[in-house]
């Protein structure tokens, strides 16, 4: 039955319609062409002439569909049996979406999503401005007249390398480069706690011991590091040589006297260079130059920290650094930087603006590359309902390459982001192309993205309802 | 035919078939809410006056793509 408020709540809707000049019409051959030839009211003849008529056609209406006395009328009888067909129609096809299609779909999103962060690094981000600072050891008065005697002297190799046999835990190198003062023994932890736990245990297995593996420093590399590095290799090595000279190890091959005089050509060695790489770090203090190094891969460029810090009290800006540096410019000096600071800044920028563009073009291809294997990957692993489906329609790879093309084309850089709906729309509408899921989910998805506290099963009433009603409105047309 | 007798049959006309769609949707919501459809909206029992009102706003934006889509 029709009752009088379902059919007044239609009018207040039916109006929008008459105010554009149309009218709804039901398509032949439609339940709902057959539910509105059940409820025309045959014995209305009064005319549509104002509100009041309207009410009354409303009445008449009611009383056409409303069975009576326990007979059921016409239009009641129809209602009742399209409502047992379709409904269960619709539960089949939500519990599918529910049950078959959701896992699928969640397989896939969770897979994207590792994809996407695998891919989600910048360039950008490994482009780094590292802070080179002469350790406070080394501008310590009392430490420095310990290196006294070396300075002014031309470093010269060790004509002989150590093997000897003791492997040190870190706490006994630890206690290697330690002198038993403590002020100057705090320095030296503080510029140790600079490094990676390893740090000390690769220069005694560099240069102490007779090291299978591949050595991490070797003595024709250290002058070639810059000065900052330079000196913290030398150190280590002078601190823990001035140790061992005093303290005899057991050492492969070698007598008492070559051990002594070996170790002091690495005392003096090491001593040397790290006197002349003072020397140099306070001569480009003095001289204002900002770039020790720049390196590619890693992008990094390495500065005096004596003025970078300085520097950026004064507004300098480390994007003004990197811009020097993708430029390729050979320019270190701090003046001739601020010169031009404009300008390596805008290189930067630049540079920023264009990896950015290039990375989310690379991204964009990326994805819908994995995307189109992920979905045929997919398609080796099918439900039995899906495989009978599949036997029955030969077509129907032809129809997913094809879906799957165009989905593709549609799908913009910007709803690649949404691995939620990319998951539904590649999913629901390629490989499951055949069922209502996508209309069903989509609508879940929609009812959770206004309502992100929703229940699912609300959600679940939302798509059901839009569901239903999209397969009435495909029965209607409109009339002038 | 007055303006006004048109306009009033297009509304009952247009008002039958959007009622019998509406109850149409109503009588399959109520059949098939349970397990995994839920029966109320924020707590309240969605009556059959919610669901057909939720119904008719649906079929209403679908109508009038086609409006704009005839355009």
């Amino acid at each position: 039955m029709l009752n009088k408020n379902t059919f007044m709540n239609a009018v207040g809707f039916a109006e929008a319609l008459a105010a554009n000049n149309v009218k709804a019409a039901a398509l032949p051959n439609t339940v709902i062409y057959e539910l509105v030839r059940l409820s025309n009211p045959e014995f209305f003849n009064q005319k549509l002439d104002n509100e009041q008529s309207l009410d009354l056609f409303a009445d008449s209406v009611q009383l056409a569909t409303q069975s009576d006395h326990g007979n059921l009328s016409a239009h009641s009888a129809a209602i009742d049996g399209y409502i047992q067909d379709i409904s269960q129609l619709v539960s089949n096809h939500i519990s599918y979406a529910k049950n078959s299609v959701v896992p699928v779909i969640n397989d896939f999103s969770e897979k994207y999503r590792q994809f996407r962060e695998s891919i989600s690094g910048s360039e950008v981000a490994k482009y780094n401005v590292v802070k080179l600072c002469l350790p406070s050891i080394l501008k310590d008065e009392s430490f420095l007249e310990v290196l006294k005697p070396y300075k002014n002297r031309k470093p010269l190799q060790p004509s002989k390398s150590f093997f000897l046999k003791t492997d040190k835990t870190d706490e006994e190198l630890l206690a290697l480069v330690s002198i038993g003062h403590n002020r100057t023994d705090k320095l030296i932890h503080e510029w140790l706690g600079q490094f990676n736990p390893e740090f000390l245990s690769h220069v005694w297995q560099s240069f102490f011991v007779n090291s299978k593996g591949a050595a991490t420093f070797k003595f024709q590399d250290i002058e070639k590091r810059n000065v900052f590095e330079r000196c913290d290799v030398a150190l280590a090595m002078f601190l823990i040589s001035n140790k061992l000279f005093n303290d005899v190890q057991d050492a492969e091959g070698m007598d008492l006297n070559t051990y002594k005089r070996i170790m002091a050509e690495y005392r003096d060695y090491s001593g040397s260079v790290l006197t002349q790489a003072i020397d140099r770090i306070v001569y480009f203090t003095k001289a204002k130059t900002l770039v020790v190094e720049a390196l590619t891969e890693p992008y990094t460029v390495k500065v005096n920290g004596e003025l970078y810090d300085p520097w950026l009290d004064n507004g300098g800006d480390s994007d003004v650094i990197l811009g020097l540096a993708v430029s390729g410019s050979d320019v270190r000096n701090l003046d001739l930087i601020n010169e031009n600071a404009q300008k390596y800044k805008n290189q930067w920028n630049s540079y920023v603006a264009f990896l950015s563009t290039k990375e989310k073009n690379e991204s964009v291809l990326a994805c819908k590359r994995w995307i189109e294997g992920e979905v045929y990957s997919g398609l080796k692993t099918l439900d039995d309902t899906e495989k009978e489906y599949i036997n029955s329609h030969p077509t129907y790879m032809d129809t997913v390459k094809k879906l799957l093309a165009e989905e593709l084309d549609m799908i913009k850089s910007k709803d690649l982001e949404d691995v939620d709906l990319v998951s539904l729309r590649i999913i629901g509408k390629v490989r499951f192309f055949y069922t209502c899921a996508y209309e069903i989910l989509s609508d879940m998805l929609e009812a959770s993205k206004v309502n992100p506290d929703i229940d699912p099963r609300e959600a679940a009433l939302f798509a059901a309802i839009n569901y239903v009603a999209d397969y009435v409105a495909d029965q209607i047309t409109l009339a002038a | 035919m007055s303006v006004d007798v048109l306009l009033n049959e297009r509304k009952a006309q247009s008002a039958t078939v959007l009622a019998n769609g509406a109850e149409l949707v109503s009588g399959i919501i109520k059949e098939i809410a349970g397990n995994d459809i839920s029966t109320s909206i924020n707590g309240n029992t969605a009556t059959n006056q919610v669901i057909q009102t939720i119904a008719l706003q649906r079929i209403s934006k679908k109508l009038e793509e086609k409006r704009k889509n005839l355009r």
